[in-house]
């Protein structure tokens, strides 16, 4: 398993050589968990489509579109079986019925 | 500097694409050795991220992962991937090339490729293997396919948490990696550095990179492979499953206007096979195909092209003025028909994708091979109707789009035919 | 690879109980999207006889075929089922992941559940589902039933045969030669150069025809390990890998042998011949084809395009002439069949024809009539460009309105459909019809036939695979260069050459040859000797009647059998099976499927 002390070494020298952490990822880094959480809250009330969800969470539908698509990939969300133009998504396990 | 790796085989293959891995392999099963070594962590290049390929439909990774899997397993090949050839010399009869392996900052031999570091990693980034469409994590593992499959970590989209050195099982994260370099000494040179599309931003009234849903071929590959970015087909504005698609034809080819005169063989192809495919995602989709020669010349395209009309894709003979969307991002196509009508009409699609061309991978001037570029950077062959493979550069052979646009099939008859010409040479040695 | 298998066999560990691994694979969502390949992997893993059933995105991968080696090496399977795509893809790829494992590459079965599942079921996910577990079992039960088996080696003639002196011949030859292998090429004309001999300026280089076929041809007078029969006259073609013969008549009417290993079918292709009366030809002088109107301007004084002794001051390229041909449109062919490919060389052909005549005679006027203006390769498009400057009138017309050429006294008139001008009906007169005719493979009957080649619905010689095995004849040892198997320019045939001569050189790179396996096998004991079985055998010498240990019994030689199984349907006692594939396990198999 991982070492503790090498890791803290290794991040220790790596602030060294880079500085620290820039602003800018930090703060990008907030918005996606930000995005990801509204979009997450938004579907325990039930299945939603990409624009719903943007509207739930105050984006614009291309980015809440990619918020989900990653979300969906790393098994937080779940597509839902159906028609019509634009699909539903789920939680993971959530309650959507075929 | 780590200490230097030196190799030492017959040919040195630049670009493991499906060119580069055919022209390895016919070399290796003659019994010569080769090293491959590929820019992107993954060996497979273009190939192995379309969905299925014309005129068969064969998925496309059903044609590609077999011959990844030969290289990576074969006695006599050695990949060497997330490298770049830096320089490359000639001295007598052999050549020495100046390799770097780029930091995946992990240490490669004791990865398992458990994913667990990639499953921690808190920061979410455009995935470029799926267009930008999709997402990664700032340390994964390029694609479900991809040789090796190890992950890579981008530095500079690290937040330094540390979760993903904790979550490892064999303790294999390497913050403070850096690039080691290789000296590979080879009798030949084969260069199969591929091909990249023409630039988006070549066509500014097309609306690329404006407009959400003009995409790229290339992006639309990804929407219809099995594992692609939403699972289906849906627009990148919004995730709606488009209604009606339109193909842009000569998007970046025969245009002298953007230095791209030439036809780039395979887009009127792509298009039809990509308009076939969406047919079958979507039965109810309305698909055309703007165009002004379909150039289908290969063996079984002609075919292919009568059964695309015969299922009912519009083919359009019209030239696309621009490309302008409306409030609710649907692209507005400006035509000029060739026939029946002249007056310019506005066209709504939910989806239009650009049929982009072909221009060269790499410049491979700067490797300084002697291998003469022809005026669009293209690899010009000494004397094309006696070899198709050799160059001016004593040694130094070409396989693929290298040498200009040329689809799969061709690619593929093209490579044997550069493996045979360095055995040829090696054996004149 | 015989000497693992054969000290696999002293370990005798094929004798152990069958551990069977069956891995099923999703095929990207070829499969999964309609199997519940799950479900069929817990199925199979409560089979008897199955030690571990799994399931993954792409078994072909690195990945999937490490969970393999990774289950030989941990849990001792020693037989594998793979349930995937069909076996023509991906046996093979199977096959060297036991053998890398060190266990009989044969002790593996292929289950297609594409092809026969999931995309013939697409309707029906369930249904699909039961029967892709069916046929895994099926498989199973097969699998349990093999016995390992050795890859028959022949020795090899160290030699290549090229048939056909045309360029691609010549640089299939070249190849080969220059990896060290000896190469004959073997040519009915009494010179080299093919096709090309009758040919004038050709892109892209501007060279005549003869002065192409020249460098190479010098070349290959140049190369010692080439040997050149002009004037050969093929009347028999046969043997198998390792051994072919072929037989022919020198001009002096004496008779040739060439033994060779591989052969590369460099036969080129004839230009398409109109119809008598197609668009005029044949009955009107001033109509002629493309090849032919490329001679006449070599031959036509400077300054006066001629024709017949008259100048010519207008001309009419009409496309596609022979290619592209619509059911309904045009008439077929003597064999029944339209030409519906489209023949790749003959645009940029005809302009590049159109250069050259505006070029020499900058006041004769061409009108180009077309469907699709096909140039594709790097520099054609130049040709496009150039005659479009130079004023060549482009006319285009759609697939089923076809131009129609009249002549009187005064010359031709040539009515088209014109879409570029909104379907207007035009009319142009010309001097000259010149037809762009396309390319059709040249007569090869006797040698197909002879060999049983494939050849597809355009009648050019079929490869195995566009892109897994594009020089390849389904005839083990037979390759394709050139124009035999589809339209090419000259640059596209030395590539296609170049791989042919590949692939000669890795089947002939070892003294001999290993072959599949899969042949009959006759029980001595078994056999009564009827003799009924070797009236049913197809090739020649593969099935004897012969007295053995005093007995009149059944030998085959398995150089030469196919494993078809002819003789096995005959067979009235089962004293004949074929290697592989058994009667006990096809019994097997049923009873497996057959089960409630």
């Amino acid at each position: 398993m991982a070492n503790t002390v090498k890791l803290a070494e290794q991040l220790k020298k790596l602030n060294e050589l880079r500085g620290p952490v820039p602003q800018e990822l930090r703060d990008r880094l907030a918005a996606q968990n930000k995005a990801q959480q509204a979009i997450l809250n938004a579907l325990k009330e039930g299945p939603k489509t990409a624009p719903e969800l943007a509207a739930a969470a105050g984006l614009p539908a291309d980015k809440a579109l990619w918020y989900l698509v990653g979300l969906r990939k790393y098994g937080k969300i779940s597509d839902v079986v159906g028609r019509g133009d634009y699909p539903k998504y789920d939680l993971k396990g959530g309650e959507a019925k075929k | 500097m780590k200490e230097l790796e030196k190799i030492e085989v017959d040919t040195l293959v630049v670009g493991s694409g499906i060119a580069g891995l055919q022209a390895a392999l016919d070399l290796a099963d003659q019994g010569y050795s080769v090293a491959i070594v590929e820019k992107a962590p993954s060996i497979g290049g273009k190939m192995i991220s379309l969905s299925k390929v014309f005129p068969t439909l064969d998925c496309a990774s059903c044609i590609t992962t077999p011959r990844m899997a030969s290289v990576s397993h074969h006695p006599r090949i050695k990949t060497l991937t997330y490298s770049t050839v830096d320089a490359i010399k000639r001295e007598g009869r052999t050549f020495t090339a100046a390799v770097t392996r780029k930091p995946r900052y992990i240490d490669e031999k004791e990865c398992i490729s458990c994913k667990r570091c990639e499953e921690v990693c808190p920061v979410y980034l455009p995935d470029e293997y799926e267009q930008g469409m999709g997402a990664k994590k700032t340390i994964s593992i390029p694609f479900t396919n991809a040789i090796p499959q190890l992950p890579v970590m981008h530095p500079e989209h690290c937040i330094r948490c540390g979760a993903c050195a904790r979550a490892c099982p064999k303790d294999c994260i390497e913050f403070l990696q850096e690039p080691a370099p290789v000296e590979i000494k080879a009798k030949a040179v084969i260069l199969a550095t591929g091909y990249e599309t023409t630039p988006m931003t070549a066509k500014k009234h097309y609306g690329v990179g404006e407009l959400p849903n003009v995409i790229s071929p290339m992006a639309a590959e990804r929407l219809l492979a099995p594992h692609g970015p939403y699972g289906r087909v849906l627009r990148p504005s919004d995730g709606k499953v488009p209604g009606s698609i339109a193909y842009v034809q000569c998007a970046g080819s025969r245009d002298k206007s953007i230095g791209v005169p030439y036809c780039s063989r395979v887009c009127c192809m792509y298009a039809i096979k990509q308009a076939v495919l969406l047919s079958g995602s979507l039965p109810v989709a309305d698909i055309t195909i703007y165009y002004m020669d379909i150039r289908a010349f290969g063996k079984g395209y002609e075919q292919f092209y009568n059964n695309a009309r015969a299922m009912g894709i519009n083919f359009v003979k019209a030239k696309v003025a621009r490309v302008t969307e409306d409030a609710e991002h649907n692209p507005i196509v400006r035509i000029e028909r060739q026939e029946g009508t002249s007056a310019p009409e506005e066209v709504k699609h939910d989806l239009v994708i650009l049929s982009q061309g072909l221009v060269p991978g790499c410049d491979v001037s700067k490797f300084g091979l002697g291998a003469g570029l022809n005026d669009f950077g293209f690899v010009q062959l000494s004397d094309e109707t006696v070899s198709s493979a050799v160059t001016a550069g004593a040694g130094v052979f070409a396989a693929g789009v290298v040498k200009g646009p040329r689809d799969i099939p061709d690619s593929v008859v093209d490579a044997g035919s550069a493996a045979m010409e360095a055995a040829s040479y090696i054996r004149k040695l | 690879m015989d000497e693992k298998i054969k000290e696999e066999a002293a370990k005798d560990n094929y004798r152990q109980e069958p551990k069977v691994g069956v891995y099923v694979c999703h095929c990207g969502g070829n499969i999964s999207d309609i199997i519940d390949v799950k479900a069929v992997a817990a199925a199979l893993a409560k089979y008897p006889g199955v030690t571990v059933a799994r399931e993954y995105a792409f078994m072909c991968s690195s990945n999937g075929q490490d969970l393999i080696t990774e289950d030989i090496k941990n849990l001792g399977i020693n037989r594998t089922v793979v349930a995937a795509c069909s076996p023509s893809l991906h046996e093979l790829t199977f096959r060297n992941v036991l053998q890398r494992a060190g266990v009989n590459p044969y002790l593996h079965e292929h289950i297609n559940i594409r092809e026969q599942a999931s995309w013939v079921h697409k309707a029906d996910h369930d249904g699909a589902t039961a029967k892709a577990i069916k046929l895994a079992q099926a498989g199973v039960e097969k699998v349990k039933r093999k016995d390992p088996l050795n890859a028959i080696r022949v020795a090899a003639e160290p030699r290549v045969a090229v048939i056909g002196g045309g360029v691609a011949g010549m640089r299939a030859a070249l190849s080969a030669a220059g990896k060290g292998l000896e190469a004959v090429i073997i040519e009915k004309a009494p010179r080299l150069g093919g096709k090309l001999l009758d040919l004038g300026k050709m892109y892209p280089s501007g060279e005549e025809g003869p002065a192409i076929a020249g460098k190479l041809e010098a070349l290959v007078r140049a190369e010692k390990k080439i040997t050149v029969h002009t004037g050969a006259d093929i009347d028999f073609v046969g043997g198998f890998v390792g051994n072919f013969r072929v037989n022919f008549k020198n001009a002096d009417g004496t008779s040739s042998q060439v033994k060779a290993g591989a052969i590369i079918m460099a036969t080129g292709y004839q230009h398409y011949k109109p119809a008598q009366g197609e668009f005029g030809y044949g009955e009107d002088a001033n109509v002629v084809t493309l090849p032919e109107f490329i001679s006449l301007m070599k031959n036509s004084p400077a300054g006066r395009l001629e024709y017949s002794g008259k100048e010519i001051k207008s001309l009419a390229l009409l496309h596609c002439v022979g290619s592209r041909q619509v059911e309904g449109v045009h008439k077929p062919q003597a064999d029944g069949k339209i030409n519906d490919y489209c023949s790749r060389v003959c645009c940029s052909s005809a302009l590049y024809a159109a250069n050259q005549v505006k070029d020499r005679y900058p006041g004769v006027r061409i009108y180009d009539v077309y469907r699709d203006i096909r140039t594709y390769g790097m520099q054609h498009e130049t040709y496009y460009d150039k005659a479009s400057k130079d004023g060549v009138l482009f006319l285009r017309h759609n697939e089923t309105d076809q131009p129609v050429v009249t002549s009187d006294r005064t010359g031709h008139t040539v009515k088209v459909k014109d879409v570029l001008t909104w379907g207007e009906e035009l009319e142009v007169k010309a001097d000259l019809i010149v037809l762009v005719t396309g390319m059709m493979p040249a007569d090869i009957s006797l040698i197909k036939s002879q060999m049983k080649m494939p050849t597809g619905a355009d009648r050019f010689l079929q490869e195995v695979h566009l892109k897994l095995r594009p020089v390849e004849l389904a005839n083990s040892g037979i390759f394709i260069a050139g124009t035999a198997q589809y339209p090419m320019d000259v640059p596209e045939a030395m590539a296609a050459a170049g791989t042919a001569a590949a692939k000669a050189c890795i089947l002939l790179a070892e003294p001999d040859i290993p072959l599949e396996p899969f042949v009959a096998v006759v029980d001595e004991h078994k056999c009564t000797g009827c003799g009924l079985c070797p009236a049913e055998c197809s090739y020649d010498g593969a099935l004897m009647m012969a007295v053995h240990n005093g007995k009149k019994v059944a030998v085959v030689n398995p150089a030469l059998c196919k494993g078809c199984g002819a003789c096995v349907a005959v067979c009235p006692v089962r004293a004949i099976d074929v290697a592989g594939w058994t009667l006990d396990q096809f019994d097997a198999m049923v009873e497996a499927i057959a089960k409630e």
